[in-house]
């Protein structure tokens, strides 16, 4: 237990800068507008490069739509204990994340969080960017 | 809560373990690696370069992990018109391979390392990319360029040595902060067993026609936990970001 | 290399062979031996059977697996389905109005999609088996996709459905058993929309006849789609030309947006 405390918080720890190793958020993504999207899931693919939830709901404003949100890829997310399973169609949940600059309704998650409290670190940075 | 302390400590703690190694120590004493049968060390396994590698590395303050980058006058303008309008054409953006040495950089995925005392081969997640590496003296074909360019693999002592070069005509990211190369990089990395989960990895890039001189970067590649695996990484199957692409006034990437 | 079993003269049977090996036709008629004239497999230094090289299987398989004829300067091919005897896949009554309702032009494979399993092993294109303590290795020229194959007893992958599966490996006296789940839906069979549902099965049994021949044998189960399982075997042969090996293969985008795969060149 002790072990895997260390571990999260080592986790936490090392996930800084995250905007450094997308290698498609600046060409499509503004990190200073953020977004909080408060929502229902419609669809969850688990794929590669990333992941897309689509959900139906609003943003911080009260705008409401259908929005696509990017998280990280396969891999990164399984490694961080998500499964294709992990968004049903029809779960609420409440994302955090960047705005793209298209001024589509697509955005970059940072974080999801789920109905139970439980928040699922969205990893759309792949990898581990150490802080220097 | 009584966890409160311990987090703090365990906080600190795990800071502290995490960036020691990425200060590029090396062991004082040699390392004796497990070795194949054929007397060269078993470099085979599910490997991550550690941290992470892209603009906090390079810049006006590069980190001591590298050395600085310097452009030749036309090739740094050639990375600005990149980074403005280019992103579309990178070609991990187009989902077609991190080529050589990005795929074991950034941003970084495991890499899978096996060995048949031929060759080395070298399996990334990202796009899938393999590298099948000959070590059996081959020297590189004459009229040949590839993506990938041609790896040839030799030892020294038990350093895997990889020379890649003939690469072919274009240009290809490094990273997502720009920095790039041409059909004229020649790579020479080094891989070295430091530890049981550990090698050192250093890698030389030079390139006459993009920098005014050699740069090198000496990172740590660390063991993956033995109940991990490597994972498909299809990639070209479910992009779905090159169309929100803009370039630099908004305007839609191609 | 053993004759097959069936009564043909010599003569006959080097013409058979010639015609295989220049791609012509399909094997399948030379295929149904199997199990008369095993060939005993060298070992590995691990003591595992040896199946390491450079192999392909040549001929049109990838166009129809069902058979088809001549088309378009291409050869033709019969079925390589074993299992029912008849050559055709089992399909559902609705599994097959859809198939029959698929466009030809939605190939995954054209947009430079994976190719899945088992269409990987007779897509065009060589594949090099590697092989090291408790694992087996495959890399597909096309694509430059490989698998990922341990012989240890590790668990499936779940979790994700992926375009090549997850696959676990071992060892039945000298052949290879690969049993394979965790499939996306997004794969065809062929080129004529031979499709599978994300419930694909697939059980592969790799086993050399000859020290230059790997025959491959697939047997397909998707209760969603398929009234029951289905076989198909066919041969690899051994690349031995010196010097041969897998070349990079990537899909670029031409100067018209047209995809196409490009091979090293000069």
């Amino acid at each position: 237990m002790k072990y895997r405390i260390l571990l999260l918080l080592g986790l936490a720890v090392t996930y800084v800068a995250p905007i450094f190793a997308h290698h498609s958020f600046a060409a499509e993504f503004d990190s200073s507008k953020s977004i909080t999207l408060t929502g229902m899931v419609t669809k969850f693919d688990l794929i590669n490069p990333h992941g897309w939830i689509y959900l139906e709901g609003k943003d911080e404003n009260g705008k409401e739509g259908k929005w696509s949100v990017e998280t990280g890829n396969v891999s990164t997310l399984l490694r961080r204990g998500w499964t294709k399973e992990s968004l049903k169609p029809g779960t609420e949940v409440i994302i955090q994340g960047s705005r793209a600059k298209d001024g589509s309704n697509t955005i970059n998650a940072r974080e999801v969080k789920l109905p139970d409290g439980r928040k699922l670190f969205a990893g759309s940075s792949e990898g581990d960017a150490t802080p220097k | 809560m009584r966890l409160r302390a311990s987090n703090t400590v365990a906080c600190v703690f795990c800071a502290a373990a995490m960036l020691l190694p990425l200060i590029g120590q090396t062991p004082d004493s040699k390392f004796e690696p497990p070795r194949l049968k054929d007397g060269h060390p078993n470099f085979q396994g599910l490997w991550k370069l550690l941290g992470g590698w892209g603009p906090p590395d390079v810049g006006a303050n590069p980190s001591p992990r590298m050395s600085k980058i310097e452009y030749l006058p036309e090739a740094l303008a050639k990375k600005d018109q990149m980074l403005t309008s280019g992103r579309a054409e990178d070609l991990v953006a187009q989902c077609v391979t991190a080529s050589v040495p990005r795929a074991t950089l950034e941003p970084p995925y495991p890499m899978l390392i096996i060995q048949d005392g031929a060759n080395v081969v070298i399996m990334h997640e990202f796009a899938h990319d393999v590298r099948i590496v000959p070590v059996d003296g081959s020297s590189h074909p004459k009229n040949f360029s590839a993506l990938g360019g041609d790896s040839r693999g030799r030892w020294e002592g038990d350093t895997l040595v990889i020379d890649t070069t003939d690469f072919r005509k274009g240009i290809r990211w490094l990273h997502m902060g720009g920095d790039f190369v041409d059909e004229n990089e020649h790579s020479v990395e080094r891989y070295t067993l430091i530890g049981p989960d550990t090698i050192r990895y250093e890698v030389t890039i030079e390139d006459p026609t993009v920098f005014a001189k050699p740069w090198n970067a000496k990172l740590n590649i660390r063991r993956q936990p033995k109940d991990d695996q490597i994972i498909e990484g299809a990639c070209r199957e479910g992009e779905r970001d090159l169309d929100h692409y803009v370039v630099d006034g908004g305007a839609k990437a191609k | 290399m053993k004759m097959p079993s069936f009564r043909r003269t010599p003569t006959v049977a080097a013409t058979v062979m010639f015609v295989i090996g220049s791609g012509a036709i399909t094997p399948a008629v030379a295929q149904n031996s199997k199990s008369s004239n095993p060939y005993t497999a060298g070992r590995t230094p691990d003591g595992a059977p040896d199946l390491r090289g450079i192999w392909e299987v040549h001929g049109t398989i990838n166009w129809n697996i069902e058979g088809h004829p001549k088309q378009d300067g291409i050869a033709a091919s019969k079925s390589v389905i074993v299992d029912p005897a008849d050559g055709k896949i089992p399909y559902t009554a609705e599994a097959r109005a859809k198939k029959n309702a698929i466009s030809l032009a939605d190939d995954p494979q054209t947009k430079c999609y994976m190719a899945g399993v088992p269409r990987v092993t007779y897509t065009p294109g060589p594949f090099q088996i590697f092989q090291t303590d408790g694992l087996v290795i495959a890399v597909y020229q096309d694509l430059h996709t490989y698998r990922y194959i341990p012989t240890t007893g590790k668990p499936q992958m779940s979790g994700a459905e992926f375009w090549m599966g997850s696959s676990r490996g071992r060892w039945e006296g000298d052949t290879l058993v690969v049993d394979s789940v965790s499939f996306n839906d997004q794969t065809w069979f062929d080129k004529a929309a031979n499709f599978h549902s994300a419930d694909l099965h697939v059980v592969e049994r790799y086993q050399l006849t000859g020290p230059n021949t790997l025959q491959y044998e697939a047997l397909i189960e998707d209760p969603k789609v398929f009234t029951r399982p289905w076989k198909m075997r066919m041969i690899a042969e051994r690349h031995t030309e010196p010097g041969f090996r897998i070349l990079e293969d990537e899909c670029l985008k031409d100067s018209k947006g047209v995809l196409s795969h490009i091979l090293p060149g000069k």
